[in-house]
């Protein structure tokens, strides 16, 4: 099935509700979610296993270890970046406008994808940040979502090339722990300065340090992502059965059982 | 009067060169004024009908398959500059006990979609199969409405027989109900898979608006409660029905029902009611600076005021309270007009007439006298029509200070401040949605079951809870927002508005939404009066009856002179068939 923007929102928001966020961050995690599935990173695939973890534990338990001005340090103790990432994104934000950039090592950190929409956020207020990781699933790559262009448009990469081996690249944190790295800054040129620093492979940023062990092999790019919005806000969103049967269940939790005595609590019917 | 465009970033108003005498906030948004607007000729409705008299739309019946009990399907094409649509009506068998206005009723007399493009056989048949079941179906985004109505029992039939017997309606039996059909919902901005409102603005710029394309569709579903009427007075006696005159149908207008459904709306977009507000407000500062008083001028407004008191004269309510506001507004009026001709040598401007009124007249007649003086100044007022796009997000400042968020509290949400919240009166209703299609419903929160599923509405004790905690903080003069919002972020969506908000000059309601005292009519009102609905006629404190485009031009109008004057309309006897 297909389903407009406003009506997934909508609904988003009711079943971000339903697993315990707060007014404000559901309606947070709810535009993440559809801003990356609406920009084609295609979230709705891991949805209904996010959504089911997410009834298990409620949101703001993680804990931030250490914060000052150009570092953070979370250990998230599994929560989702749904939960997470307003909090982290307005940290990473405030300190960014006032030190020129920072940076956040999450530990223990769930549903990483969703933090394009954080860094689009940030995007908008004319910073350059990018986000690594490394997906389990592929050991040897690094996923990374980095902000580019006007307009805070984000686009996506996973790279291969660093070898076989379970050791992430640089200071990529390993997947085992669920980790995340996050970099701010007030511009490209010191985005870039922070991300060797901090030791990132120089292939991660400059298309001319690429070598011919190092592969691309996926990529959204800025006019993908547009197209990708475009085309779903023409024809509606689509939506699996399953997953659009479960958010339906799910979000029907913050209704409240209908009787007479309710019933009059919007009026008599009337003719 | 109380602030001056420039002071705060009130959106366009940014852009004024000289400064412009607005009302307060604190005046012009208190729940009890914002229930006493009327409609004025920057509603929607208004301006949508502008439109179409403007740019000439061609509205011809594509297909027209009613049985002969008026079942059936029928299909309008609708030709808009570059763009076609069609609008779509279902009539259906109801039984007088299936018939309700509730938003969860399951049964319409008639169901309505408009539809971008033309519809073929095989679209109708798709339509055929969703529209009927409105929220159980799935519209697309190739739609922009989907609506439903049912029939006013007291009049339908009435008019039918007239007709059929070759008579015309009486216009004084249609002064006390104006209209042959009652809209109970219409949906459109993406709810149930139609059309989002990004697509609408994009590629409709027909409809692109606030509310454009709802407020035809119940332009069009007027004109089939018309055509139904005189298709069903034809089958019934054949040698004797006569079409209904051109001056009664433009009397009939379209029914509305009201509930608590659209209460929500106004506390979930402040910023898109900020727009609206402001763009009236600045519409009536501007009358009042620059609007010559001369005898013309004076003239036009005492017709008017004579027209508006006639209007109330003619509007029949059951509700006790909102006879006694009209009948209180027309005595007021008709003092206004014996002050106005005894002192007229002395009021050198409007803004003198405003005072004035400010001062001896309840809130229902200022807003009326407002209303009118847009109607003396129309291009005055016209040249604020155009609702700019609201970016309705509510972002976060994160690196703003804990102190400074204190300080925006303390200088915009002091109304919010000065509630007693400890009191029980204060905390007495809750909002919730029932499981019954979501619909909003107000509870009383000391014996009614699901306060723990409370909806966010009532700002100010979210406001006073935002409050209580930053001057609970430590190190609020270091610390920022950011570390606030993560350290408690439950406060996210509140800390987002009020940062948000204080940035608007109006946009918040001021009023408790869970006081005892608090009359949830007053929020419909407000919307409905943007809308541009009249004959306001409250059923219970929860919902409420209106007439929408009555006395508003009818299809044959199009491409003919038009005056705009179709507002507070009256019935004219003159059409009344002997």
């Amino acid at each position: 099935m297909h389903a407009s923007r406003n009506e997934l929102l909508a609904l988003l928001k009711q079943v971000y509700e339903a697993c315990g966020f707060p007014y404000g961050l559901d309606e947070s995690a709810a535009e993440m979610t559809l801003w990356a599935q609406m920009h084609g990173l295609n979230v709705f695939a891991g949805l209904a296993a996010c959504l089911s973890r997410l009834q298990q534990t409620s949101p703001g338990d993680q804990r931030f270890d250490s914060v000052d001005e150009q570092l953070i340090e979370v250990d998230a103790n599994g929560e989702s970046m749904l939960a997470l990432g307003s909090s982290i994104g307005a940290l990473m934000l405030a300190n960014t406008l006032n030190s020129g950039r920072c940076v956040a090592r999450l530990q223990n950190c769930r549903d990483r994808i969703f933090v394009a929409r954080i860094l689009h956020g940030a995007g908008q207020r004319n910073l350059s940040c990018l986000a690594a990781w490394w997906p389990e699933p592929a050991p040897g790559t690094v996923q990374l979502l980095r902000t580019s262009g006007d307009h805070g448009l984000v686009e996506s990469s996973t790279f291969r090339g660093f070898g076989d081996d379970v050791t992430p690249p640089g200071s990529v944190p390993h997947e085992s722990a669920q980790s995340l790295l996050l970099v701010y800054a007030s511009d490209s040129e010191q985005l870039k300065n922070t991300a060797a620093e901090l030791s990132l492979p120089a292939e991660l940023l400059d298309e001319s340090a690429w070598s011919n062990s190092f592969e691309r092999i996926e990529h959204i790019d800025l006019e993908q992502m547009q197209s990708s919005y475009a085309e779903m806000l023409e024809g509606g969103v689509p939506v699996a059965d399953s997953l659009w049967e479960i958010m339906l269940r799910l979000s029907a939790k913050v209704l409240v059982e209908s009787t007479e005595i309710s019933k009059k609590g919007a009026g008599p019917a009337g003719n | 009067m109380g602030i001056e465009m420039g002071t705060d970033r009130s959106g366009s108003a940014r852009l004024e060169k000289n400064p412009l005498p607005l009302r307060d906030p604190q005046t012009v948004m208190d729940i009890k004024r914002l229930g006493s607007m009327h409609q004025s000729r920057l509603s929607f409705m208004r301006a949508l009908m502008r439109k179409v008299m403007r740019e000439q739309w061609s509205i011809q019946t594509e297909r027209m398959d009613l049985d002969k009990s008026g079942y059936g399907s029928v299909v309008y094409r609708v030709s808009a500059g570059e763009n076609r649509y069609s609008f779509v009506a279902f009539s259906h068998q109801l039984a007088d006990a299936e018939r309700s206005d509730r938003v969860i009723a399951e049964k319409w007399d008639v169901t309505l979609a408009l539809c971008m493009g033309e519809v073929d056989e095989a679209r109708l048949a798709r339509l055929q199969a969703n529209v009927p079941k409105q929220e159980a179906g799935r519209a697309s985004t190739d739609m922009l409405v989907l609506s439903r109505g049912n029939k006013s029992s007291r009049n339908f039939e009435y008019v039918v027989d007239e007709l059929a017997a070759g008579r015309q309606p009486s216009m004084q039996k249609l002064a006390q109900v104006g209209y042959l059909y009652r809209t109970t919902a219409v949906y459109g901005s993406g709810k149930f898979g139609l059309a989002d409102w990004q697509k609408v603005t994009s590629q409709c710029p027909e409809f692109a608006s606030p509310f454009a394309a709802e407020m035809f569709s119940c332009f069009m579903l007027r004109h089939f409660s018309i055509e139904q009427a005189e298709h069903l007075a034809k089958i019934k006696s054949p040698s004797t029905a006569v079409p209904m005159q051109d001056a009664i149908k433009r009397f009939i207008g379209i029914g509305n029902a009201t509930g608590l459904g659209m209460a929500p709306y106004l506390i979930r977009h402040p910023q898109l009611i900020a727009q609206w507000v402001l763009t009236r407000e600045r519409a009536i500062a501007r009358v009042l600076r620059d609007g010559e008083l001369n005898q013309e001028t004076l003239a036009e407004f005492l017709r008017i005021l004579a027209k508006a008191v006639q209007h109330l004269d003619e509007t029949m309510v059951a509700d006790r309270d909102q006879t006694d506001r009209n009948r209180t507004a027309q005595q007021e009026l008709l003092s206004l007009r014996d002050w106005l001709s005894n002192t007229k040598t002395t009021i050198a401007t409007w803004s003198m007439l405003s005072n004035h009124v400010t001062k001896v007249a309840s809130m229902e007649t200022q807003e009326l006298v407002n209303s009118i003086l847009l109607e003396v100044f129309p291009d005055i007022a016209d040249a604020q029509e155009k609702y700019s796009g609201v970016d309705e997000g509510l972002r976060l400042v994160p690196e703003m200070l804990l102190s400074d968020l204190r300080r925006l509290i303390e200088r915009h949400y002091r109304w919010a401040l000065d509630i007693d919240f400890s009191q029980a009166s204060a905390n007495r209703y809750f909002w919730y949605r029932s499981e019954e299609k979501m619909e909003p419903r107000l509870g009383d929160r000391s014996n009614e079951p699901g306060v723990e599923k409370e909806m966010p509405l009532p700002i100010a004790r979210l406001v006073r809870a935002c409050y209580d905690r930053l001057c609970a903080s430590t190190d609020i003069s270091s610390s920022t927002v950011a570390q606030f919002v993560a350290q408690h972020p439950e406060q996210l969506g509140i800390v987002k508005r009020i940062q948000g908000m204080s940035q608007e000059c109006y946009g918040e309601i001021r009023g408790n939404l869970a006081d005892e005292h608090m009359l949830p009519l007053d929020l419909l009102r407000c919307k409905l009066s943007f809308f541009g609905v009249s004959k306001f006629d409250p059923k219970s404190k929860l919902w409420v009856r209106n007439t929408m485009f009555q006395g508003a031009p009818i299809l044959t109008d199009i491409g003919k002179p038009f005056n705009d004057d179709w507002y507070f309309p009256v019935a004219n006897p003159d059409c009344t068939a002997p």
